[in-house]
């Protein structure tokens, strides 16, 4: 034992040497060939034995330095850095739980929509996605982007993961998910997948929404009556409007009722965008039968409409006034026929809260039937109601109308060159557009259209313009916010109402080559030449 | 407070007066204004990001070169004995050195404000995206330079400590980079751990509370290490 002891004691160096150097050797066979286990496991065990061995052999030392006192001040040393670190650590834990981003750019140009933020929270399952991209510059600005998108994803639902994956490395995983073009995105959920070639958000969300098995709200938009159609990209187009709806997550089709009378049950909101032709039978009997079951209907229509369209809104309690709407008070200049609502003239309606100007080429107004209108003036006379139109919501047994878009009180309707005005003693708004609330009790005392209904009611939008909503006028003002907003009040989507910021922000520098060269050699030059200088000056002064 | 300040300011006044310190600014000057004037962002987008782009690289050697004197130096000179022995406490001397490399570190940066004020000139930038990214580069500049003022405290000859401040920020730039070493949980570690992850977000606009608490941790990391180090000498 004592002779063991005394030949440790003579090569405990050698064997600290060449114990840490078995420990070195086995980290980097651990990382890059892992499948040398038993390499790895014996280098460890050897490591461990040479250093045991030289720390018997050195015991003397060892038990002396461990009663000094630089070793109990680096232990407490050391152990106060462990404790901070721990602190540190703990922190940075804290703070991925309580995880806030803050997009500073104008436009929120790294801020989900609030639809799909919505979605994205409401996933419980966890969804994987799969990115494949190749190691190439070729598609680093879309990985790049696919990357900002899926953080922001990952930031509103910590079950959603992703990693990129490089496609010629793994060549087997991309076959796996039928991948057969670098930079498709998988999202799989479960046994559903779905893949995405653009990294947009509307193509990621929707994405979500088919591996969830969620179905999208349907749109139908009403045609072969004159219609605006909603593929065409002309300026009366409604292509516009229809990609606006595909970014708040609808699926848009067409419908043709003189082919199926029938209105499909799963149409959330039916559009008539500008019907001008006579509406047959079977077409207006669809669509009435339609509103009785709680349908909702927005209806956009231009002076002269016909007379179907005309009778539809009459069951709802509104008349179509004759002629079109002018304006002196408030009009696109210099056509006093575009009537215009300036920010901030609007009512405070849910549909128009925060809305930038908007403004109708050539709209009609409307009015109460003569019956309600007969009716709501007894009412008022008896003191049962307050209501006034066209200033303030009618409310009459189950049956609630709001005008939301109003004219100054300057503006008149002009038939065939003859002036008419809103009414005949007082001058007063005329209303180019109203909410219809109808077919369930009205909550007594209360504003049906703030409070959230949980009845499936009868809901209605006119509007006296189908042109706004039109390419040519989508994008100005708050023309694209009203249409989106309509459609998602009838929709009974009212989270998604919003005031959209604008896609895009032009920042390009105009200038000129002159301009250009100061920018850069002025920035390059300028003030290093400076601090140049004053350090020469101080240099000099120094000596 | 006052001593703190103190030594602050004879710091700053010694960077001041070293010719040096002006070759470094008009080196990162030089460096920045290529990087903004050369850029695609620049024009197209009224950006910062390129001088932000290149100024990162730049700041991963400037970091370690504006502080290995700071007590490297002190104790060739055998000034720093004088320094420990002196009635200040060795958290007022760590960071009254910390905040005049900082302070003149903010110095370079302001210099920097000619880029934005060019923008503005001609045309309509985006201030958010700036005033994310200035934040972004300022706190990258606090770690590496609280990085190069730990390893000033650990040896006498600034070579070494230059060496070893450079190799310990690379190694905390790029270790987010080592994917294929380990299983995928352990290179999302590697991506937590990687002062590189955050700086993107900064400069794209984004300001993310894990990136400004990782930043703070490291430099309160290396503060505290620094002054373990500081403590260490009168029981070594």
């Amino acid at each position: 034992m004592k002779r063991l002891l005394s030949f440790l004691s003579l090569y405990k160096n050698v064997a600290a040497v060449l114990g840490f150097i078995s420990l070195l050797l086995a980290v980097p066979i651990r990382f890059f060939l892992p499948e040398l286990t038993a390499s790895v496991t014996g280098l460890l065990s050897l490591g461990l034995v040479l250093l045991l061995a030289a720390a018997i052999g050195a015991r003397m030392e060892i038990t002396t330095f461990v009663r000094s006192k630089r070793f109990r001040y680096g232990l407490n040393t050391l152990a106060m850095i462990a404790l901070f670190m721990a602190i540190m650590i703990l922190a940075n834990y804290l703070g991925i739980l309580k995880h806030q981003r803050y997009d500073l750019t104008a436009t929120g140009k790294f801020t989900l929509a609030p639809q799909t933020v919505k979605v994205v929270k409401g996933f419980k399952e966890p969804v994987k996605v799969l990115c494949f991209f190749p190691d190439d510059l070729q598609y680093e600005a879309n990985k790049r982007k696919a990357q900002d998108l899926l953080e922001e994803y990952r930031f509103y639902n910590k079950n959603f993961s992703f990693r990129f994956v490089d496609p010629e490395s793994q060549p087997a995983l991309a076959r796996q998910h039928q991948v057969r073009q670098y930079g498709t995105i998988v999202f799989i959920n479960g046994t559903r997948q779905k893949a995405v070639s653009l990294p947009t958000e509307q193509n990621f969300t929707n994405a979500l929404l088919e591996v969830s098995g969620a179905q999208a709200k349907k749109i139908y938009f009403l045609t072969g009556n004159g219609e605006h159609d909603l593929n065409s990209n002309d300026q009366d187009g409604y292509s516009i409007a229809r990609m606006g709806l595909i970014r708040d997550l609808y699926q848009v089709q067409a419908l043709n009722l003189t082919l199926n009378n029938e209105i499909p049950p799963d149409c959330a909101v039916l559009i008539m965008a500008g019907t001008k032709k006579l509406l047959p039978p079977e077409v207006t009997k669809g669509i009435r039968t339609f509103l009785k079951k709680q349908g909702k209907l927005l209806m956009l229509i231009d002076p002269n409409p016909p007379e179907e369209a005309k009778e539809i809104l009459s069951d709802w309690g509104l008349t179509v006034k004759e002629g079109r709407v002018i304006d002196p008070g408030a009009f696109v200049s210099p056509d006093r026929n575009v009537p215009a609502i300036f920010k901030g003239q609007y009512p405070p309606v849910v549909i128009t809260t925060g809305l930038d100007t908007t403004y109708f080429p050539d709209a009609v107004a409307f009015d109460l039937t003569k019956e309600l209108g007969r009716t709501l003036e007894t009412m008022m006379k008896e003191g049962a109601v307050k209501a006034g139109w066209p200033l303030r919501a009618v409310q009459y047994k189950d049956l609630a109308i709001l005008p939301v878009l109003l004219t100054t009180p300057e503006g008149w309707m002009e038939n065939e060159g003859k002036k008419s005005q809103g009414t005949e003693k007082t001058q007063s708004p005329l209303a180019l557009g109203a909410m219809i609330i109808a077919g369930g009790p009205v909550v007594n005392g209360a504003d049906p259209f703030r409070t959230e209904k949980k009845e499936k009611l009868t809901r209605v939008i006119a509007i006296g313009d189908s042109d706004f909503a039109s390419n040519l006028h989508f994008g100005n003002g708050g023309n694209g916010d009203l249409f989106l907003n309509s459609v998602n009040w009838l929709a009974e989507e009212e989270h998604l109402i919003s005031i959209r910021p604008k896609p895009y922000s032009f920042r390009r520098l105009l200038v000129n080559n002159n301009q250009i060269r100061f920018i850069r050699y002025s920035s390059l030059i300028l003030l290093p030449l400076l601090i140049l200088i004053l350090g020469g000056i101080i240099w000099w002064r120094k000596r | 407070m006052r001593n703190i300040l103190a030594i602050a300011g004879k710091e700053i006044r010694g960077y001041l007066g070293a010719p040096s310190f002006y070759i470094i600014i008009a080196l990162f000057l030089f460096i920045s204004g290529y990087g903004f004037g050369w850029s695609p962002a620049t024009f197209l987008e009224s950006s910062i990001q390129g001088f932000l782009e290149w100024s990162q690289f730049f700041l991963l050697f400037l970091g370690p070169a504006l502080t290995v004197r700071l007590l490297a130096e002190e104790e060739k000179l055998g000034t720093l004995e004088l320094l420990l022995t002196a009635p200040l406490r060795d958290l007022e001397i760590v960071l009254g050195k910390f905040i005049a490399a900082l302070g003149v570190f903010s110095l370079m940066l302001f210099l920097t404000f000619l880029y934005p004020l060019l923008l503005f000139g001609f045309g309509h930038p985006d201030l958010g995206p700036m005033f994310s990214g200035y934040l972004g580069l300022f706190l990258l500049g606090a770690i590496f330079l609280s990085i190069g003022l730990f390893t000033s405290s650990l040896t006498s000859n600034q070579i070494v400590a230059y060496v070893m401040g450079s190799a310990l920020i690379l190694f905390l730039w790029f270790i987010g980079s080592m994917e294929g070493l380990a299983g995928y949980q352990s290179f999302r570690i590697f991506q937590l751990l990687s002062v590189s992850t955050y700086f993107p977000a900064f400069s794209r606009g984004i300001i993310d509370s894990n990136g400004v608490i990782y930043y703070l941790s490291l430099v309160i990391v290396f503060l505290f290490l620094t002054l373990r180090s500081l403590e260490s000498r009168r029981w070594r």
